[in-house]
This record gives structure tokens, sequence and C-alpha cells, in this order.
């Protein structure tokens, strides 16, 4: 239920992005799907299939890459995996951590058809 | 030829930025926002009842959220101003709701604002309500094994409340376990045992959220 909402979002976002930069048809949206990011990425993919039409990418493709999570400790500095949701460093038991990679849903790429007779269609 | 444009951005930045905007309108009136997360039934309304019976003099209002029904907005009108957010459907709340809710209120001249999210430990988890602190309140009646089960509302929370620890003695439920826990995801959850039916373990974490909004008055003050 909710991915449809973050679809909309996410397919509102690429249309406006594409047009500040010059319009054309989208063909590639690029996402990354974080581990605690709270979303689904096979409902993300459905609702896609179903909204992108509608959302004005209806020749676009996602691409969609999970992100495991990673967390760096403040202490000794070392990057690990929260393997089981585990947040204190293997390394020197600090709690002190940071996530550095895996909470968000991240649109890192669009690809848009920049010749005169895609813009056409 | 094909033109890719970067971005990196988190679809939910721009609802992230609002959400910090409305934190920072309750910081210029010295009010701290706190978040309430359960599964329906945890108790949050009884808690939120129990901290206004402790602490009479704090200035507090509320914002209910439920997908039907005014009930939790009755009961808390009682001690505070309560306005009832409807989703109509939505499990979780979302900031234009609570910006709304807020703006309805009869003063804005609070220590406290309560947001008492829908009852549900997953979709809320993921939405910025502007909020200074999140609570995740979780009672006995649910099992100790729970917080590895939703990762993100322990992860995102500041503190946890065990609630209904009178009913300890009738369940298989043991703080320890629960706290252990959560602390594998956030290890260093402030955690207290409370039961808000009966008023045990609310003077401790009523001293907490006194302490909290202590702090955001004087970094307030100090800006």
């Amino acid at each position: 239920m909710h991915e449809t909402a973050l679809v909309r979002s996410l397919l509102t976002q690429v249309r406006e992005l594409a047009h500040a930069q010059g319009g054309g048809a989208v063909r590639e949206i690029h996402v990354q799907c974080g581990q605690l990011s709270g979303v689904d990425p096979e409902l993300v993919r459905l609702a896609f299939q179903r909204l992108r039409c509608d959302g004005g990418c209806g020749s676009a493709e996602l691409v969609l890459e999970d992100v495991a999570l990673a967390a760096r400790c403040r202490v000794c500095k070392s990057e690990f995996s929260p393997l089981g949701f585990s947040f204190r460093c293997p390394g020197c038991a600090s709690t002190s951590v940071d996530v550095v990679r895996g909470e968000g849903f991240i649109l890192e790429s669009i690809v848009v058809a920049a010749d005169d007779a895609e813009q056409a269609r | 030829m094909n033109r890719v444009i970067a971005v990196h951005r988190d679809v939910y930045d721009e609802q992230r930025c609002q959400a910090a905007e409305f934190r920072r309108r309750l910081e210029r009136c010295g009010t701290l926002a706190v978040n309430v997360l359960s599964s329906p039934g945890a108790g949050k309304t009884s808690l939120l009842e129990a901290l206004a019976h402790a602490a009479p003099r704090r200035r507090a209002a509320v914002l209910v959220g439920d997908i039907a029904t005014q009930r939790d907005a009755e009961r808390l009108a009682r001690w505070m101003p309560a306005v009832q957010l409807t989703t109509g459907g939505a499990c979780h709340l979302e900031l234009p709701l609570v910006v709304r809710g807020y703006d309805a209120l009869p003063t804005h001249d609070l220590d406290v604002l309560f947001i008492e999210n829908v009852g549900n430990l997953v979709c809320p988890s993921s939405h910025d309500l502007g909020e200074h602190l999140r609570v995740v309140l979780l009672s006995t009646t649910e099992g100790d094994d729970k917080p590895g089960k939703y990762p993100k509302a322990f992860r995102t929370s500041d503190g946890l409340v065990i609630n209904k620890i009178d009913l300890l003695p009738y369940v298989p439920f043991s703080v320890e376990a629960a706290t252990a826990d959560a602390r594998v995801i956030r290890p260093d959850l402030p955690v207290w045992a409370v039961s808000a039916h009966k008023g045990v373990g609310i003077a401790e974490f009523s001293a907490w959220l006194d302490r909290q909004q202590m702090s955001l008055r004087e970094r307030g003050d100090g800006a």
C-alpha cells in the first residue's frame, strides 16, 4: 500500500527531473532500496508496473538494487554489516556506530532518451 | 544517444525537509514533540493519561491518530488539549495531517506535544512527523521477542516503555529479555518498565521527558 504512494512520488520526481534537464523520454530509473528502508522491493516493482504509464514513464525500466545495511564504528572506524540487525561493533564492541548504507530508498539516476524522434513519441 | 542524469537523492528527502521545518517551528515555541508508537492495545492512550496524572503542571497537548472514532481524543481531552487525527484508512500518520492537527490546537504554548500514532509497529517507523523523540511502547502481553521482529521501529526509537508490568505474574514475558532484544538493534536504548494502569514507574519516565524538554529549551535559548 505504501509502495504505491512511494512509486507515485518517485515517478513525479523523475518526471520533474527529466523536464528540468531538457526533457526526453525516460528510459531507465535506477533506485537503491535499503534493507532498513521499510520498503518492500517486490511491491515497488509491482506498483511500478501498474503506475508507470499514468506516471508519464510508460517506456521506462525500473532498475532496482537491494542495498544491505552497512555501519561504521566511530571508535575504531571499522565498517561492518549489522548481521541480525546488531548495531554493536564486532571489532571493539562499541555502540557508537553510524549507519552508512541501507536505510534509504534512493533515486540514484535516470536515463533519458535524447534524440528528437524519441521526444516526439 | 541516451543521457544519464545523476540524482543520488532519497525519495523521502522532501518529506524529511518538511518534517525538519515543523520540528524547528515547535522548537521556536520551546515545545518537545514526542511520537509514540506501538501495536494496537499496548497502552499508548493509557500511558499519556498516566503521564498527565503524574505531571499535572506539564503544559501538554496531544494529537491522536486513529483510522476511525474519536475515542482516544475524548479520553485524553479530560487531561489536555486533544485533537483527533482520523486517517480514514491510512495505517500511520503523515506530516500534513499532523501539522493540520497542531494548527487546530487552542494553544501552542506547550512544553510537550504528544503525537499518539496509529497502532502499528511497521509503517509509522518510516514517517518523520517532526518529532524530537520517538518512543516505542511494548506491552507484556505481546511477547518479549518482539523487538527483533520490528527492527526499524526499534532502531529509530529514542526510548522503550514496557507497559503492563502488573500482568507479569500471569504472562511469560521477561523485561530483561525484551530489553536485551531491543538493545541488539539500538544498543543504548533507555528502557522503562511501567504499568500505566496502576501508575507504576511513570514518574521516572515523566522525569526523563522533563529533562529532554529542558535540554531543548536550553538549546533554543543558547542559539
